[in-house]
């Protein structure tokens, strides 16, 4: 329990099954334990092996069916309702899904502003500015997300994560469209939160230039700690 | 700023559901506009038939009911309308039940000029509308009917529509003034002379015959059956067309078949009552109830499913401000106010449908929009409320049916 209070994110015994149409089970999360304390992660493992779903388990936005998972002490589900998990997910986690989320009508800089401007935060232009050029995406801030590029799309989903400043950041493959120079300054910049963040990225392939504290690979829903 | 962020989102939200919201507009401009011009018939007619009786200076008013076949005879129709008219000679002047347009009398009856020759009797055909001629004269145009019967001056059309004569009085004069010039081109009569109330096209047959009575002569009369003239006082009158119709009586009961042929008076109170009962009878008003309810239903149904759909289509925004937390409030509003959107298309419909409907289609003019909405102020309510909350449901539902997850994963593992 004392180990719970003090790291940042704690799963215990989590599991998470779907049911298909004709009733199958397709086991998600098999009874996953660990723990994630500041630094970088990488979660490796084939398609459909539960990678996504520890991250969305992790960001509050899907509930296990058995398990419990903690972060910063918070035990989610039990000691944080509903309200109290998307305070924390606006606040301290940037999460980037696979789908992106972006409405391909809204601008770029409201969307990526779009967490600040939702929390009523002043000097939201100025943070996106800031953001953008760290990407080196500011000459897209004024273009419409449907005129982007999926690997332009892929930075400002990033960058929308990392916008509120998260305290977690949680990447489902975000490198999948991203080409080699564009990749290796974002893991450049996540390099620099080594010491700060949670950083637990998803991916098939090692990202060179980021030196990860643990490498975990997933199967059939069991997450472990890669042999090799 | 969270006004400027409202409105990013609203503008956002409007764009991705699009389709949605232009598909439920235009259904619902056509269906709704179209059963709201058959929910407002009754309405139409308490405008023409029942509102100038409330609103009459005259206490009484006369109901001359006469057989159509005697007017569709050249010869008994003289006789009919040469006995009604020396009648209204006796008085001083003649007017429409409600509404001020009359003579001073006959002798300021219109000055008729052709090719510069004053002409004390005219040969018209009078008709209630263009639509009729072809009644008698099927598939034969005013041309050529002009040149089948070279000795007519025109034909008088004089008014734009069959159901009722209710026309604002500034417009009255002049809409005949416009199609006896139409009609009767070089002709150049004024018509100031009077605007017969009645929802039968005899009392045009009427006018025609009181201009006649002195400078034309009617030639045909078409679907004429019956007049109402209001008095202030029918002591006059009285005797006189009781004889008429006891001589019509006389003359005509005897051939085959029998013809028929009467004059009611009404107090003005009798008259609204009777009108107000015919217009908002039980078998109107199920009419009436019907298309109102199955507006609504309609309404309710397209909304809903454009709900849906527009909730579907704008699932990465919706998504978004789910995941990030955005307050209810603020997705519920944003989907009533894309909702609203088609409540105004659906306005517009209320709008345009009835005029293309009665108006262009069908040739009858209609009442005042103003009035028309007056009358239907709850069920316009009804379907501003209806659209954009059905709406807002639809999207409601189909977002609290999709998982947070839905939004994030492209697959279940």
């Amino acid at each position: 329990m004392s180990k719970s209070r003090s790291s940042s994110i704690v799963l215990s015994n989590v599991y998470k099954e779907y049911k298909t149409k004709n009733s199958t089970k397709i086991i998600a999360l098999n009874h996953v334990n660990a723990v994630f304390n500041i630094g970088m992660y990488l979660i490796k493992g084939p398609n459909g092996s539960g990678k996504s779903t520890l991250l969305r388990v992790i960001a509050g936005i899907t509930k296990p069916r058995r398990g419990e998972i903690t972060i910063f002490g918070k035990k989610l589900w039990r000691e944080c309702n509903d309200e109290c998990i998307t305070i924390l997910r606006r606040r301290l986690i940037g999460y980037v899904p696979q789908t992106l989320l972006l409405s391909p009508f809204m601008k770029v800089s409201d969307t990526i502003a779009f967490p600040l401007l939702l929390e009523n935060i002043e000097d939201w232009d100025k943070r996106v500015t800031n953001i953008a050029e760290v990407l080196g995406i500011s000459n897209l801030l004024g273009r419409k997300v449907r005129e982007l590029s999926i690997g332009q799309r892929q930075l400002i989903a990033i960058a929308r994560a990392f916008i509120i400043n998260p305290k977690i950041i949680l990447l489902d493959e975000p490198f999948s469209h991203l080409d080699k120079e564009v990749m290796n300054n974002v893991a450049s910049i996540l390099m620099s939160w080594k010491n700060e963040k949670v950083v637990i990225i998803t991916n098939t392939e090692e990202t060179s230039k980021i030196e990860f504290d643990e490498v975990y690979c997933m199967s059939k829903g069991e997450l472990f700690q890669c042999k090799d | 700023m969270r006004i400027y962020f409202f409105f990013k989102i609203l503008s956002v939200a409007i764009r991705s559901g699009l389709y949605s919201i232009i598909r439920a507009s235009f259904i619902l401009l056509f269906v709704i506009g179209f059963l709201y011009s058959l929910h407002v018939g009754p309405h139409i007619n308490y405008y023409y038939f029942v509102e100038p009786y409330e609103k009459s200076k005259f206490t009484y008013f006369y109901d001359v009911v006469v057989d159509p076949s005697i007017l569709r005879d050249p010869e008994k129709s003289t006789v009919v309308t040469d006995n009604i008219l020396a009648c209204f000679d006796n008085i001083d002047y003649l007017a429409e039940s409600g509404y001020e347009f009359y003579i001073d009398g006959l002798d300021n009856l219109p000055i008729v000029q052709q090719d510069g020759i004053r002409k004390n009797r005219l040969t018209l055909i009078v008709a209630s509308s263009i639509s009729s001629l072809s009644l008698v004269f099927p598939g034969i145009d005013i041309e050529t009917i002009r040149k089948l019967y070279p000795s007519i001056d025109g034909i008088l059309v004089d008014a734009p529509d069959v159901v009722g004569y209710r026309l604002p009085q500034n417009m009255a004069n002049k809409v005949i003034d416009v199609e006896l010039i139409h009609c009767c081109k070089d002709l150049k009569i004024r018509t100031k002379l009077l605007v017969v109330r009645s929802n039968y096209p005899f009392a045009k047959g009427l006018v025609a015959a009181l201009v006649g009575s002195n400078y034309t002569e009617i030639i045909y009369y078409i679907m004429s059956a019956r007049f109402i003239i209001g008095l202030e006082n029918t002591s006059r009158l009285d005797s006189c067309l009781d004889k008429v119709i006891t001589d019509i009586r006389r003359k005509y009961t005897t051939t085959w078949p029998p013809i028929y042929a009467e004059v009611r008076v009404k107090s003005r109170g009798q008259a609204y009552e009777e009108s107000l009962n015919a217009v908002y009878s039980s078998h109107a008003m199920r009419i009436f109830m019907l298309f109102s309810t199955l507006a609504l239903i309609v309404a309710f149904i397209v909304s809903l499913r454009e709900g849906i759909a527009y909730a579907e289509s704008s699932s990465d925004l919706i998504g978004l401000l789910r995941i990030l937390g955005a307050p209810r409030v603020l997705i519920f509003l944003v989907g009533f106010i894309v909702g609203s959107i088609v409540s105004s298309a659906t306005t517009i419909g209320i709008i345009v449908m009835p005029y293309l409907y009665f108006e262009k289609l069908i040739g009858i003019s209609l009442p005042p929009i103003s009035f028309l909405f007056s009358k239907t102020v709850t069920f316009i309510a009804l379907i501003l409320i209806t659209c954009p909350l059905a709406f807002g449901l639809g999207n409601l539902w189909h977002t609290s049916r999709r998982s947070l997850e839905s939004y994030v994963s492209t697959s279940r593992g």
